[in-house]
């Protein structure tokens, strides 16, 4: 046991390094899937007719392929092929594996921001529009909050699973956890404290993350809940977000 | 129906003559027969799906006047409303505001007279609706749903909004509801929210769309009542109803639709008491049994 915490210290700097790598792959391909996911999943809802179907169509198929194409594929694709054939757009591993989890993820999260936008009822629309709305205030004010609660805990799985795909860049040399792990243990020949270690990590990341969309979740549907009726009846000043309804 | 001018008046000129002579003298604000027309529905024309759901549907509704449009399940009333304010927009036929064209018209496939989406949205504003299902914005409390048109179209400030919506919802019993949350309220309250939400764009008409179809019988009373109050306030309200004794104690004008045709148009008391055509009589003596109601 000893041992094992001699080693875990000395592997220290290696795993904290990967778990910021991993992080911010993470994160910011999270946040670069949310963009194209919300984009595509948005224009596919609006563009049934019209001069728009063609662009319906090609986000269409750009949903299918990429759906269609393992994560590896395309990560080997975007790190590998691309350049192999000229286009020296991503070039750094860093780069390469932010572009081919964006392509892979965004093409996921627009069926999930689809879904959630014809799950509003459609009522909602027309008695935005009936009072005289835009289609972009009705679609802004009304529906997309609407859609956003209900695709909130979705995104939030889709985060979850995206921690552990992220190992898939070491495949590419980001020196992420998952590379990390793979180097601690073929200079120690440890294998099995060592991966035991790397899946112990990516299970508190997972918990972590799951907890906190829980958070966001319950912070977003508040507004949807019914409320004391006691505490609505005397609210006739707009309240602040308190702390108080977040910890109660 | 294929006439090349772009105007033409409508069918039911005698409907004037009842409204001279009328002995029906229970609202506060008379409708005004000489004045000309608020809104003109001129011979809609709609099909979905290769079915024609209206016919050529042709009315006038005067400044203050309460028309009803009473028929079955399907006769083509609710998507009447819907074509005019142009949520559904008419394959064939017109609606003029104030003599201006709502939406932009079509004449089958010929002469065309387009309307930018900004002025139909405008026209739509004048003319608000209210929905069987009530439809009240799920994501946004009772005050939010009577403030958020009055911000995001009439452009008025935050303070002003509210100001109008706390006067709307004292207007229907509910001032104290403003910070609830819709789903808190019951059916009546919901749609007593609605018909604030439809007050507060200052209208010109009101659309109903079977108001009180989705309401449990205990609350329908409440409701009705507002509406009354409204209809007594000189409101020009356009009413989509299967409430007949409603209908009987409200309405100026009644309209059964059958098939997408108006099949009988005339003084609400002349219609419901004393039709002229049989199935009129039929159909109303048919829900005058099955509900009566105060």
């Amino acid at each position: 046991m000893r041992s094992y915490l001699d080693d875990l210290i000395s592997w220290a700097p290696l795993l904290l390094a990967g778990l910021g790598n991993t992080l911010l792959m993470s994160i910011a391909g999270m946040a670069l899937s949310l963009i194209v996911g919300f984009a595509v999943g948005l224009l596919r809802t609006l563009a049934f007719d019209g001069p728009m179907r063609a662009v319906g169509w090609i986000l269409k198929c750009y949903v299918e392929v990429l759906r269609g194409l393992p994560l590896i594929v395309t990560l080997f694709l975007v790190y590998f092929g691309l350049p192999a054939v000229g286009v020296r757009f991503a070039e750094t591993p860093i780069q390469a594996g932010l572009l081919a989890l964006t392509l892979h993820l965004g093409a996921y999260l627009s069926e999930t921001f689809r879904a959630a936008l014809l799950a509003v009822h459609p009522g909602q629309l027309e008695a935005a529009l009936g009072m005289g709305m835009s289609r972009f205030a009705a679609y802004r004010r009304i529906v997309l909050p609407q859609a956003l609660v209900i695709a909130v805990p979705t995104l939030g799985s889709w985060f979850i699973s995206l921690l552990k795909e992220t190992s898939l860049l070491s495949f590419i040399s980001v020196g992420e956890l998952m590379r990390a792990g793979v180097v601690i243990v073929n200079q120690t020949f440890k294998p099995f404290e060592g991966y035991i270690t790397l899946g112990a990590i990516y299970l508190v990341l997972s918990l972590t993350a799951s907890w906190f969309v829980g958070k966001i979740e319950a912070r977003l549907t508040r507004s949807m809940r019914p409320q004391e009726p006691d505490r609505t009846q005397s609210q006739a000043v707009r309240q602040p977000m308190t702390a108080e309804s977040l910890n109660g | 129906m294929a006439e090349a001018q772009p105007v033409d008046p409508p069918d039911g000129e005698g409907n004037r003559h009842h409204r001279l002579n009328r002995s029906n003298l229970s609202h506060a604000v008379p409708i005004q027969p000489s004045a000309p027309p608020k809104l003109r529905v001129m011979r809609l024309h709609k099909k979905f799906a290769g079915t024609p759901v209206l016919r050529g549907i042709s009315f006038d509704v005067y400044p203050s006047e309460k028309f009803f449009l009473i028929g079955p399940s399907g006769s083509g009333k609710s998507t009447v409303l819907r074509c005019i304010n142009h949520l559904v927009p008419p394959d064939d036929g017109q609606v003029l505001l104030d003599g201006s064209l709502v939406g932009t018209a079509k004449r089958g496939a010929g002469s065309i007279v387009k309307v930018s989406a900004r002025a139909t949205e405008r026209m739509r504003a004048r003319m608000p609706m209210v929905f069987q299902q009530f439809n009240l914005f799920a994501n946004l409390d009772v005050l939010g749903n009577v403030t958020v048109s009055q911000r995001q179209v009439l452009k008025r400030s935050r303070e002003e909004a509210e100001q109008i919506a706390y006067a709307m919802l004292e207007r229907v019993g509910l001032k104290d509801k403003a910070r609830a949350q819709v789903s808190t309220l019951s059916g009546g309250q919901q749609q007593r929210v609605g018909i604030a939400r439809a007050l507060a764009m200052q209208p010109e008409v009101i659309l109903f769309d079977e108001p009180t179809s989705a309401l449990d019988p205990e609350t329908v009373g409440e409701v009705l009542s507002i509406m009354q109050d409204l209809a007594s306030q000189g409101l020009t309200m356009i009413v989509v109803t299967h409430e007949m004794n409603f209908a009987r104690r409200t309405a100026d004008t009644v309209a059964l639709i059958r098939d997408g045709l108006i099949v009988e148009q005339g003084p609400a008391q002349q219609v419901m008491d004393a039709p002229r055509s049989d199935y009129t009589r039929q159909f109303i003596s048919a829900l005058d049994t099955r509900g009566a109601r105060p």
